[in-house]
């Protein structure tokens, strides 16, 4: 399938702030847990956009797949610390607004545009 | 030679032991199956209840004429209102709010505070009914509705019917519908127990079907489960923020105010008049909170295709327009301004104030094709048993479509 043919991807799980980390397999940006955040929360400070993208994981350990909704944390300057770009599990559906990086932080308290991270929530199973 | 005496000592000696093993019996029981059966009883009991005329002041209509099971528990009669508001059971009198459907709504939780903020749960469009049982008896009572004057009224009618004298007192103990108020609450309990079964919330739609991986969707419906997803329809429409949710019912059972523009037409027939405001959840018993009024529940999205009228007014007749209403919010493209039903402005929001803002004004248009991607997936979400509803809709609105093509 399309995942053997991509073949680098090594999702794990036991390290959030590793650019391979399986929820990452779509983040394009930082990874908010290096920055005050978790992986599912923004760090203090800086506010969560509602709008998102979405990837289907392959979680290693139950070998199961998941839908991802990453969004960004916004109001402050980019981190900088663990940045990563992955492009793995991304199916084409899943991912409406590739290429528009500028909508990532409408939705955001404040007017909050300034990218400034990632997280990784699961907000379902992939079929 | 057995005497009189010995014989009633013997007769004695048998019930004593019978209510011995009776004894052991119910012990040996778990509670578990015991309060599954009498769950069971009370359902078959909710059930005869809820296709009962009888229960309504003119024996003219039962819960089923306005939640019809063959129309995912929707009034499909149309009124002078259309399909907007149901009438009652008098013959004229309509209500000010959609009859909503019945599926799903046992898996709300009871009407709480969330920690979110919010209040959470309960029944009704207001959520003036902490639960179902709380629900099940307003309709009886309702003059708009089945207009029965009083509980003992409704008791009265239970009494006249041996099937029910029986089942009330094998579930509920002899003389079950002695007490009225007891009464009362136990007919409403059967009918939250019908409620429960599974008959209203199988889970079996394509989606369901989908997710256990026994059925594909078209790229046109993953896509629109796409959007739903990355656009704000899911940060009310989905139970948990975030996590698997096995039993997704397209709803956070919270309350918001989406700026919904009255239904006038409903307003100038039933006689509450142009002057009139629906509080929304501010009109919830014991909650005097301004910062409530105009909060609806948001509701469960499953059903959603074959249970239009749309909103608590049923102010949109297409789920299509229901979902383009968002656009209202993210944009001030004229194309988005106007009702596609009506080819006029949406009009201002019943309730100006309390407006789910950070939600509605996520930032994002949903384009045409999204649209109709987000109702493609929308029609996932109906039920096995009304899939053949969903196909004849689908050929009505493709015969529509041709004749407005072979009108140009």
């Amino acid at each position: 399938g399309p995942r053997e043919a991509r073949g680098k991807w090594e999702p794990q799980d036991h390290d959030v702030q590793s650019c391979n980390y399986w929820r990452h397999c779509s983040i394009d940006g930082n990874i908010c847990d290096c920055s005050g955040g978790s992986l599912t929360t923004c760090p203090p400070g800086t506010k969560l956009a509602t709008a998102s993208w979405v990837a289907s994981c392959y979680n290693p350990t139950d070998g199961q797949s998941y839908l991802i909704a990453y969004r960004d944390c916004c109001g402050a300057n980019v981190s900088g610390r663990c940045p990563c770009l992955n492009t793995e599990g991304e199916l084409p559906v899943y991912r409406p607004e590739f290429g528009n990086d500028i909508i990532w932080c409408f939705g955001a308290e404040d007017d909050a545009m300034t990218y400034h991270c990632t997280i990784s929530p699961i907000v379902g199973k992939a079929s | 030679m057995l005497t009189r005496r010995t014989l009633a000592c013997v007769a004695a000696a048998g019930v004593l032991a019978a209510s011995v093993v009776a004894g052991l019996a119910s012990s040996e029981k778990s509670e578990a199956p015991a309060a599954a059966d009498q769950q069971a009883m009370l359902a078959a009991l909710g059930s005869q209840l809820f296709f009962d005329p009888a229960l309504s002041k003119n024996g003219t209509q039962s819960c089923s004429t306005c939640h019809d099971p063959d129309h995912a528990f929707v009034d499909p009669r149309e009124s002078v209102a259309g399909t907007s508001v149901s009438l009652g059971d008098d013959g004229e009198s309509l209500g000010d709010r959609n009859t909503p459907t019945l599926g799903y709504v046992s898996r709300a939780p009871s009407f709480h505070l969330a920690d979110s903020g919010e209040y959470k749960g309960g029944q009704f469009w207001d959520g003036r009914a902490d639960d179902l049982t709380a629900q099940a008896g307003q309709p009886m009572l309702n003059p708009v509705e089945m207009g029965m004057p009083d509980k003992a009224a409704v008791v009265e009618r239970l009494r006249q019917n041996v099937a029910y004298v029986e089942s009330f007192d094998r579930i509920y103990g002899p003389n079950a519908l002695g007490d009225v108020e007891q009464a009362f609450n136990h007919a409403a309990a059967a009918l939250a127990a019908y409620q429960s079964t599974p008959e209203f919330s199988p889970f079996d739609s394509r989606f369901d079907r989908y997710l256990r991986g026994e059925e594909k969707l078209t790229k046109q419906e993953e896509f629109g489960y796409t959007v739903y997803l990355t656009w704000n329809c899911r940060l009310c429409h989905q139970i948990r923020t975030q996590g698997v949710e096995t039993h997704e019912t397209f709803t956070n059972s919270e309350y918001r105010n989406i700026g919904i523009p009255v239904n006038h037409e409903v307003r100038a027939l039933n006689g509450k008049g142009d002057g009139f405001v629906d509080p929304g959840l501010a009109g919830h018993p014991g909650l005097d909170d301004p910062s409530q009024k105009g909060k609806f529940k948001v509701p469960t999205l499953r059903n959603v295709a074959v249970s239009g009228p749309y909103m608590h007014n049923g102010v949109f007749k297409d789920l299509r327009t229901a979902v383009v209403f968002y656009n209202k919010y993210t944009t001030n493209n004229p194309k988005w301004q106007i009702n596609p039903e009506t080819g006029e402005a949406w009009g201002d929001p019943e309730v100006p104030e309390n407006l789910a803002m950070k939600e509605l004004r996520s930032g994002l248009t949903v384009s045409d094709e999204r649209v109709d991607a987000l109702v493609a997936f929308l029609e996932t979400l109906t039920d096995k048993r009304y899939e053949p509803l969903l196909a004849e809709q689908k050929a009505e609105r493709e015969a529509a479509r041709l004749r407005v093509e072979a009108a140009n």
